[in-house]
């Protein structure tokens, strides 16, 4: 450590590093992983499933709205929620338009059912972005089939790579001069399959191998129980929540049938 | 020993898995701009989605000739149309998995011909079940539509939009376009994922 002494930069860049994880209420951040345990939130999604594509009434769609603006709030994913609202919102006022016109009509229909599998997207949402460790361990526990659980995990995550992969073959064949405007992209589809798809399908099998190869390196096709770094159990706020979810969703039918 | 290699493995998931993603992104994408216009949506966006998808499944399939892989495929995008909260599709995928490998039983995952048996099966359980519920729940979409505020005269040309008809034409075009897509499949195999070492 003296050496580092005369050297005041790494050094203090080095110790930085260092103080992060040791820091005893930065550990306890990352162990106690703070939400709603993954099976509730799987759960939420089955009980949504069913009112989203039941319901009648506008106004017990509307309550339903709400509960998943709550149910992101709940879960901190304030942003989430605010698109959620505003994306609602919208599509909410364009239907009041009273319309007589066919094609906008067909358009508002598409809207409408949109609208409706919002509903249950936006509920699914949170259950992406808990840790992969945790939502392994969680599905394991409920004696999900293995293959389910890393077909779910490698899913969630691979969703942002596309893009990223995506955006790093469009610019390096905009660097040859293949497609630099998404027109040009359109008038020549099969060089633009050609040189834009087979890379990137090239690219995802390449990923899937490294992926694989890593994971079973670290024993993820080792049988039984997985157990996570962060503390993965049901808790008693947990239990009342699964509770809570499956009333409101069996009041949101029962409303339903009464408003009808 | 022997047994154990004929079913999907830990490498095949994760390779299925990515793909089906993939294949996923790019059908969002795909049908986006079409998304208003029902008759664009039915017979040109789906006709796109297959051609698209063909080597992706063409790939899949011989990279991972497995039992399994394609009923994983199925029951991945089933979960998917879960997630999104349309059930009815979700249920067609699934029997598209059941029966799509009843038809790779015995060597099927090494003849082109029932690859493409399958996936113009899987092109047809798409439009099964994206447009099957229109009949099925007609009721609730009319009334849907009346509580928005739309005159019965719009609303019933809307709905004859989606006739068994319409429905049906749709389902011969998109088993069409998935067979050229199967072909076209077959043909980047042999232009560029063969050259590249890919298999």
């Amino acid at each position: 450590m003296e050496s580092y002494n005369e050297l005041p930069g790494i050094h203090s860049h080095i110790s930085k590093i260092a103080a992060q994880p040791t820091s005893a209420d930065d550990l306890h951040k990352i162990i106690s992983y703070a939400g709603i345990d993954c099976r509730v939130r799987l759960f939420a999604i089955l009980a949504a499933t069913l009112p989203s594509f039941l319901l009648k009434s506008e106004i017990t769609l509307l309550i339903m709205a709400v509960f998943v603006v709550v149910w992101l709030c709940v879960l901190r994913q304030i942003r989430t929620a605010i698109i959620f609202t505003v994306i609602y919102a919208a599509f909410y006022l364009l239907q009041r338009i009273n319309v007589t016109d066919m094609a906008i009509g067909s358009i508002l229909m598409v809207l409408s059912i949109f609208r409706r599998f919002m509903l249950t997207a936006f509920i699914a949402m949170p259950l992406g972005k808990a840790p992969t460790g945790v939502l392994i361990s969680s599905l394991s526990k409920m004696h999900v089939p293995r293959q389910v659980t890393i077909a779910l995990a490698v899913m969630f995550r691979f969703m942002p790579t596309v893009a990223e992969e995506y955006n790093a073959i469009r610019s390096s064949q905009k660097f040859r001069g293949i497609g630099i405007s998404g027109w040009g992209l359109l008038r020549h589809p099969v060089r633009s399959y050609e040189t834009i798809l087979v890379p990137l399908l090239i690219r995802t099998t390449k990923i899937a191998d490294e992926l694989s190869a890593s994971a079973i390196l670290r024993g993820a096709s080792v049988e039984g129980e997985v157990s996570s770094f962060r503390t993965v159990r049901l808790t008693h706020a947990d239990c009342i929540c699964l509770i809570i979810i499956a009333i409101l969703s069996a009041g949101l039918l029962a409303l339903d049938l009464l408003w009808r | 020993m022997n047994k154990e290699k004929k079913w999907i493995g830990f490498k095949e998931i994760v390779l299925i898995a990515l793909l089906t993603v993939l294949g996923i992104v790019i059908q969002l994408v795909i049908s986006m701009p079409f998304a208003a216009v029902p008759h664009l949506m039915m017979f040109i966006a789906v006709a796109i989605i297959m051609v698209v998808c063909g080597p992706i499944y063409v790939l899949m399939l011989n990279k991972s000739r497995r039992l399994g892989t394609v009923f994983l495929f199925g029951g991945l995008q089933a979960l998917y149309y879960v997630i999104i909260g349309q059930a009815f599709i979700a249920v067609t995928y699934l029997l598209f998995g059941i029966i799509g490998e009843c038809i790779m039983l015995g060597d099927g995952y090494a003849n082109p011909k029932r690859i493409g048996l399958s996936y113009i099966l899987y092109s047809a359980c798409y439009i099964l079940g994206s447009y099957l519920p229109y009949i099925f729940l007609a009721d609730q979409y009319i009334e849907n539509m009346s509580a928005m505020g739309m005159s019965e005269q719009s609303i019933n040309a809307m709905m004859n939009l989606y006739t068994p008809f319409t429905i049906l034409l749709a389902v011969i075009s998109s088993c069409i376009f998935a067979s050229i897509g199967a072909y076209v499949g077959y043909r980047m195999m042999k232009k560029h994922f063969n050259p590249a070492g890919v298999m």
